[in-house]
């Protein structure tokens, strides 16, 4: 009689062709099997997060606002809305309102994925976007849109004699909108207000009425900023800042006005279309929007804060434009943002407009021909990034060598099979238990 | 042991409402008014009394394993910190045995807002006789219970409705059990079916398997059905990790071995292992004291006789009847396959005979118990060399 043992660490299944002969610790099937400490046990189990049925339809995607005091709540999004859950097994607190969005951006469209993405610094602000609606912001009370539309033309201002220290002459006036964490790009040239005032003495001032809320038609705007040249100047100079509804009077003597603030032209512009990427990287973010997918937008930097809604732009990298595939993914890690595509993935090193873009290679040296299907495909583990591509999963982390780059190596090669019989494309999410040192891979099958 | 809830209305137990904090000597007030509304749906909307604690006393001593308490409290934010506080007493000892601060920016909630405070332990406390569970009012505006909507006990006992863990619909969201794997085999996925990738690190106590690029994880499969995930540190530091299926978001908790799909329904988590090819590989199967010849895996094309499967686990069963369902079948003959019921124990040994070249043998298990097998060994008995293929045997 024959016999076979085993009493030392398991590996794990091993699913995919093999010959009988294999290695000794890999199993057939394990299904609900965790392998923690080289020894089988049980999967966790699953309790609710929230009591009953109370979001309003199927999810989309979920992500993160941790308030300045600490909290975390959970942002759901539905078909068409946004949901909050404030605290583990509390109700959920109902769809966030879309009424402090401009008029015509309230009705959205079911997306096939929604992403979020909480800024680690600056303001308390979760960014939603899903590549279709609108980008939205969530401060911990209200859900806005990102970034703020250019300033209205300032209306034919009410001029008087007295009152203050403005003299004869013509000047431009333009406007910007302020929200509590953005002020927007000023008025189009072309939509600039010129003023010629004539009443012969210094002593003059002008009266600009406050454009009017539904005018503006975004209610996160809550103020409004004036600026104006000097006489027969082309640079513009901040005058006054008002709420909503209040006139501003410009009283300021030139030299005064160019002694101020000048006006920052082309840096707060609001994002260019609907993000299908977004990332956080070294005080900037970096996004691709739905109209151009070959394209990184960075957005405005400021060495001492972050413009995380000012989008210049001309502050752009093409990332292999004309290739025929299109970005799909990005993330930041250590000094690289890595830029997945759907055949192929990218490093871009440095800060724009400073930046060198490398491709990521597999240990052999040769160029990597995959990438990943979504945002949600890729989870940075540790100091690496994982992520599902077509053919299996992926690890991708700095190759120690002096020139440095970017590497990728296939983890998945035990369970091929499995890897062969998922949608790639379709419900994909990663999560990572560093306690229990656990990768998970959310997916579905074809 | 499952969870089996306790209720006013079967006369598991009566109440009084307490008040004027004092712990580990709780003083009831008098009668609590309407005691069957704590029997109240966790969803309830209705019934409820503004008590500061409610004082259970059991009928006969449980074996107490947790609470779910649905309540409110009005506080002053910022300026009180209420607990909400889990005692038991054994004996003449009250003990507190789980507390949450109710104004902690994670696991608490704002003021005047209903809460599900999750008071089940991590193992259940023996010869518990009374409960009681009730507000520490900590703060000067003072605290006060708003609403105390219901309060739901569960002893640890076997659960009634355990009818046949293995059978295809248990346990499942979709009642067809067509959105969750049965096998970990994906020629028996269907297209929508959702499948959980599990990649376990730091399988031994070298350091070459720690990290995630080390590609030397464990892979498994687990039957989640999700649609999206998310995580984010919890209150202890920990990674929580959060799913949704359909319109329902879950909490992977480490601490439960059962899946709560619908609060207060518990159903048992389906594990299955498949074992094999055996024989296998030269280190786990070779015999110094047979030549080269003879060696397990040189008679890989003769044909044997499967005889005996044991192995050992980790944990004493807890079930009233723990079982686990052994099968072995000769490989790629799904035909050949022979099953046995067993009586889970730390040591099971079991004859199941099966004629084939190599064999898998699969184990089912499907208790409210931990799984974790440490060692198996398979017998067979060698039958000798296949009669070659000729124009007569083929």
């Amino acid at each position: 009689m024959a016999s076979q043992s085993f009493d030392t660490y398991w590996r794990g299944m091993l699913q995919r062709g093999h010959p009988r002969r294999v290695a000794t610790g890999y199993q057939r099937e394990a299904l609900n099997i965790s392998y923690r400490g080289g020894m089988p046990q049980s999967r966790p189990g699953v309790r609710p997060y929230h009591a009953g049925n109370l979001l309003s339809a199927d999810t989309f995607g979920m992500g993160w606002f941790v308030t300045s005091a600490g909290r975390r709540e959970l942002l759901v999004a539905t078909s068409t809305s946004i949901t909050r859950i404030r605290t583990r097994g509390l109700d959920a607190s109902g769809a966030l309102s879309l009424l402090s969005l401009p008029s015509g951006e309230r009705t959205r469209t079911a997306p096939a994925h929604c992403y979020f993405l909480s800024l680690s610094a600056g303001a308390t602000l979760t960014f939603v976007y899903d590549g279709v609606n609108t980008n939205l912001k969530y401060d911990g009370t209200t859900l806005t849109k990102m970034g703020l539309g250019a300033g209205l033309s300032p209306a034919a201002p009410t001029t008087a004699a007295i009152g203050g220290f403005l003299s004869d002459g013509t000047r431009q006036y333009v406007m910007t909108l302020v929200s509590a964490f953005h002020e927007g790009d000023p008025t189009p040239e072309a939509s600039k207000t010129e003023v010629v005032l004539a009443g012969a003495t210094e002593t003059q001032t002008a009266t600009f009425a406050s454009p009017s809320a539904a005018a503006i038609d975004d209610p996160q705007v809550t103020h409004w900023n004036l600026y104006r040249t000097v006489r027969d100047g082309a640079a513009y100079f901040y005058v006054d800042q008002a709420l909503v509804g209040n006139p501003i009077t410009d009283t300021l003597a030139d030299d005064t006005l160019s002694a101020g603030t000048a006006l920052e032209e082309f840096v707060n512009t609001a994002p260019p279309g609907p993000w299908v990427a977004l990332c956080e990287h070294r005080g900037q973010l970096i996004g691709v929007h739905a109209g151009d997918r070959n394209t990184l937008f960075h957005s405005y930097f400021d060495p001492d804060y972050m413009v995380p809604e000012g989008w210049p732009a001309n502050w752009t990298t093409p990332v292999a434009h004309g290739d025929g595939d299109k970005i799909t993914a990005l993330w930041s890690l250590n000094e690289w943002v890595v830029i997945f595509k759907e055949h192929g993935i990218w490093g871009l090193q440095g800060a724009w407009p400073d930046t060198e873009l490398i491709p990521v290679v597999a240990p052999n040296g040769q160029r990597l021909g995959i990438g990943c299907a979504s945002q949600s495909s890729v989870l940075q583990v540790d100091n690496r990034l994982i992520f599902l591509a077509r053919d299996g999963v992926y690890a991708i982390d700095r190759f120690a060598s002096p020139e440095g780059g970017l590497q990728a190596q296939r983890l998945s090669g035990p369970i091929d099979d499995v890897i062969a019989a998922l949608d790639y494309g379709e419900s994909v999410s990663l999560a990572y238990d560093r306690r229990h040192r656990t990768l998970l891979i959310f997916a579905k099958a074809a | 042991m499952g969870n089996v809830k306790l209720t006013y209305a079967a006369g598991d137990f009566t109440v009084d409402p307490t008040g004027n904090y004092n712990g580990a000597s709780p003083v009831d007030v008098g009668t609590w008014t309407n005691p069957v509304d704590l029997d109240n749906s966790l969803l309830s909307v209705g019934g409820s009394a503004n008590y500061e604690g409610a004082l259970l006393t059991f009928t006969t001593a449980q074996t107490f394993s947790g609470a779910y308490v649905k309540v409110s409290i009005a506080y002053g934010a910022g300026v009180d910190t209420p607990v909400m506080e889990l005692w038991t007493k054994t004996g003449a000892v009250w003990t507190k045995r789980k507390s949450i601060t109710v104004s902690e920016p994670n696991l608490g909630v704002p003021t005047g807002i209903l809460k599900v405070y999750d008071f089940f332990l991590d193992a259940a406390v023996a010869d518990v006789t009374h409960l009681w569970v009730t507000l520490n009012p900590v703060g000067a505006s003072p605290p006060a219970v708003a609403i105390f909507r219901c309060l739901h006990p569960y002893k640890s006992a076997t659960v009634a409705s355990y009818a046949d863990p293995f059978a295809v619909a248990s346990g499942t969201v979709d009642p067809s059990g067509r959105s969750r794997p049965r096998s970990a085999d994906p020629s028996t996925f269907t297209a929508g079916m959702y499948v959980t990738l599990a990649y376990s690190l730091d399988l031994a106590p070298i350091r070459d398997d720690d990290e995630v690029a080390s590609a030397l994880g464990a892979w498994s499969i687990w039957d989640l059905p999700a649609t999206v995930a998310t995580q984010i540190d919890n209150e202890e530091g920990n990674d929580l990790i959060l799913f949704s299926t359909t319109n329902r978001v879950y909490v992977l908790d480490w601490g439960r071995r059962k899946d709560e799909w619908v609060w207060e329904e518990f159903n048992p988590i389906y594990r299955r292992l498949v074992l094999g090819p055996l024989p296998s590989s030269p280190d786990a199967s070779e015999d110094p004291s047979l030549p080269a010849t003879r060696q397990p895996l040189e008679r890989h094309g003769r044909l044997k006789r499967f005889r005996l499967f044991r192995c050992t686990t980790r944990d004493t069963p807890t079930e009233t009847t723990p079982r686990v369902r052994i099968a072995c079948e000769e490989v790629d003959n799904v035909a050949s396959r022979r099953t046995t019921l067993r009586t889970n124990a730390r040591r099971i040994e079991t004859k199941i005979a099966v004629r084939g070249q190599g064999f898998l043998v699969t184990l089912e298990h499907a208790d409210d118990d931990d799984f974790r097998p440490t060692f198996f060994e398979a017998e067979w008995d060698d039958l000798g060399p296949r009669v070659q293929d000729s124009a007569v045997t083929t």
